[in-house]
């Protein structure tokens, strides 16, 4: 009985971190596919900044450029940030302007989704990658995922809209299009320095930099102190230490700080005296880095 | 598996070897979160004091 529920446990953490992966790889291959697309279809223009859509303190900036037909046009960036360099009012920058909207434009240069992308689908690797490698594929896991998937589908059928108010796909669309063709208000347009004049937005920065100042100087000093701490250490241990066969005996389960658990291998040695020494390793992890094992 | 250990106080002293890369990574991932966070400090407190003092002029 206690191993059926540890196999279940042990399912439901592989299940768990596979559907973790799949998320992560679809957000990944959304963003990076996006910003390919982009980059493929949409057409390229030199353009400037004329101003910043300022909205709770990030800043979207709006670019006047022309298109290859002489036209001139509007289009605010699809990125905001509170970010302020680089949005400078007159700054000529390339831009890459959405095949289907003429009114959105990003930065040629920026690599911000890309990155995004990258940073998730490396994740999704990682994930699926522990999923498949720490724990052994087995009919218990098939159940626990099929008993995920229709949890997690009937949860997904319960917050979709009723189908009398769900609006038809042609709604949608003619929804989206009057979103996409609705002309940037350039009575928000401002210029960035004149916001960042502005005394409510000094003010507001300070009291965040006086907050948010001392906070991330004393976290770098303490994560030195311990860097430097355990830098020594381990130096010592490498040039006068010595080396010894050692084998897992077992595993040493600890709740972690978020309620879940963590393994810590106890390792059994013989030092040259020929002394037996058991120690618990400071790495822990969950799934364990080790299983039980002989020498 | 490898057991690296002081010969004066095995018991205190003593963990897996894991190479060169796996024993020096939580060091190396400390030093890097905290070069990270001092980057952070100095691109903030720049970030302040350009405020402060100076509003960036417009290009022409």
């Amino acid at each position: 009985m206690l191993n059926l529920i540890a196999d279940g446990m042990q399912a439901y953490n592989q299940v768990g971190l596979l559907i973790g992966a799949l998320i992560c790889l679809a957000i990944g291959c959304f963003f990076f596919g996006y910003s390919l697309y982009q980059r493929a279809h949409a057409f390229r223009a030199m353009g400037t900044i004329i101003g910043v859509i300022c909205n709770d303190g990030m800043f979207r900036p709006v670019y006047r450029y022309a298109s290859p037909d002489g036209q001139a046009h509007v289009a605010k960036s699809q990125i905001n940030s509170s970010w302020v360099r680089g949005k400078e009012t007159g700054r000529v920058v390339p831009l890459i302007i959405s095949a289907g909207n003429p009114a959105e434009a990003q930065e040629a240069n920026s690599y911000l989704l890309d990155i995004v992308g990258l940073v998730f689908f490396a994740c999704g690797i990682w994930l699926g990658y522990i999923a498949l490698t720490s724990y052994p594929i087995t009919l218990m896991t098939w159940i626990m995922a099929l008993a995920l998937i229709i949890f997690l589908a009937e949860r997904g059928y319960r917050t979709f809209i009723p189908k009398a108010q769900r609006p038809s796909f042609a709604e949608w669309r003619q929804k989206l299009k009057t979103r996409q063709t609705t002309p940037i208000d350039l009575a928000d347009v401002k210029p960035i320095e004149q916001i960042l004049a502005g005394p409510d937005w000094r003010q507001t920065q300070l009291r965040k930099l006086k907050i948010a100042a001392p906070v991330f100087a004393l976290f770098a000093v303490i994560l030195v102190c311990v860097g430097i701490y355990q830098s020594m250490k381990l130096a010592r241990l490498e040039s006068t230490g010595l080396r010894a066969d050692g084998e897992v005996v077992r595993l040493q389960r600890e709740s972690s700080d978020d309620g879940g658990s963590v393994y810590y291998v106890v390792v059994r040695f013989r030092t040259e005296k020929n002394v037996s020494i058991e120690f618990k390793d400071k790495v822990g992890g969950n799934p364990p880095s080790h299983r039980r094992e002989t020498k | 598996m490898i057991v690296l250990y002081l010969a004066d106080n095995p018991q205190q002293e003593a963990m897996i070897d894991r190479g060169f890369w796996g024993n020096w990574a939580i060091p190396a991932i400390l030093f890097l979160v905290a070069a990270f966070a001092i980057l952070l400090l100095v691109l903030m407190l720049r970030g302040g004091s350009l405020q402060k003092t100076e509003i960036p002029a417009p290009y022409v």
